[in-house]
């Protein structure tokens, strides 16, 4: 075993697979490394040749092993490879995954009462029909990319523009909305004669910061299913070239 | 007339998939024998790069199609072998059927040439 070494190590290095796992596929390997020499040298080949042809028979290249890590991905892998082709390694994937997942827990028990609606400005409406217009077009994408299964290419990227810009839209209503509601408040708080608690502006912003929260959570999820309907249109593309 | 279950745009894969199931049809095998006798029988028209068979085994075996066992031989040694499962049996024998009517149909045409 010691004489296949090097190429098991170069191997060991380029395969991006959890343990035991990988030692299970090294081992494996190995084991047939070893035995190809010994069939080549029972076929009257010396111990170089017969080492020579042994690696050529094996020649684990890239695309080989990245096949073999794909075959091995785990579902969580697979969704977490989707979100991001420049997140690929295991640090920013577990950052993404935790920044979603805390923006969830801490947000989510707010945003998802109906207190979070009634107490809120007016920009909120808009937002709330753009994530309507998005989760459309979420559940278009999907069933076309998806579910059907003859996939006509030139319909396969359509809308995917008009779902960047609602995204975007959605981020900059409830950052604008944010700042014509500060201004206004502002603007009344300035012209008021009476004397306005501390506690009353503060309401006002807090109502202020609700359309511009709620804007980017709209904007987060909608990217997160960019990221996993582009990925899997890449994977359609491919696969028709 | 039936239509075909053969992944017409994966055909290379399906037919890998096809080599590698009948080499284990009557036993159990290392992976390296497997490539070997691919060649072999196939009187070198089928040459497999190690390195390619070892996703596809994994593949099958991920579909329950194959089953990989590891057998101690010797103190420091651990091989792996594999043989067919009852459901890659069954697979593997459809597949036979779907690859006879596959070149029926292709002989059909390409046929026409003699005529």
């Amino acid at each position: 075993m010691k004489r296949f070494a090097a190429i098991l190590t170069k191997i060991n290095e380029k395969l991006n697979l959890p343990q035991p796992l990988k030692s299970r596929i090294l081992l494996e390997m190995a084991g047939d490394l070893d035995d190809l020499f010994n069939h080549y040298r029972s076929q009257g080949l010396d111990e170089i040749q017969a080492q020579q042809k042994a690696e050529e028979m094996l020649r684990a290249d890239e695309e080989t092993l990245s096949l073999l890590v794909q075959v091995h991905d785990s579902g969580f892998r697979k969704f977490l490879n989707r979100l991001s082709e420049q997140a690929q390694t295991r640090w920013e994937r577990l950052c993404l995954f935790l920044v979603v997942a805390v923006s969830l827990i801490l947000s989510g028990k707010e945003i998802f009462s109906f207190r979070f609606f009634t107490n809120t400005s007016h920009f909120i409406w808009p937002i709330l029909l753009i994530s309507l217009l998005l989760f459309i077009l979420t559940l278009i994408k999907f069933y076309m990319l998806y579910i059907k299964k003859n996939h006509r290419i030139t319909k396969l990227h359509s809308g995917s523009f008009t779902f960047l810009f609602l995204c975007g839209l959605c981020l900059l209503v409830g950052v604008g909305g944010f700042l014509i509601e500060l201004y206004l408040a502002a603007s009344h708080v300035a012209s008021s004669a009476d004397s306005i608690s501390a506690g009353i502006v503060w309401g006002g912003i807090r109502v202020a910061l609700i359309t511009t929260i709620f804007g980017l959570v709209i904007f987060t999820f909608s990217s997160i299913a960019w990221f996993i309907l582009r990925s899997r249109f890449k994977e359609l593309m491919t696969k028709k070239a | 007339m039936k239509s075909l279950n053969l992944d017409i745009p994966n055909l290379t894969k399906n037919c890998n998939e096809a080599l590698i199931l009948s080499i284990l049809f009557h036993g159990k095998k290392h992976g390296y024998q497997i490539a070997l006798e691919i060649q072999e029988k196939s009187y070198g028209m089928f040459k497999f790069n190690h390195g390619t068979l070892y996703p596809i085994l994994h593949k099958l075996e991920k579909q329950n199609l194959i089953k990989g066992t590891w057998k101690q031989e010797g103190p420091k040694r651990q091989r792996k072998y594999y043989l067919l499962t009852a459901k890659g049996k069954k697979y593997v024998s459809n597949q036979l059927h779907e690859w006879r009517n596959f070149f029926d149909r292709f002989f059909n045409i390409l046929g026409e040439i003699e005529k």
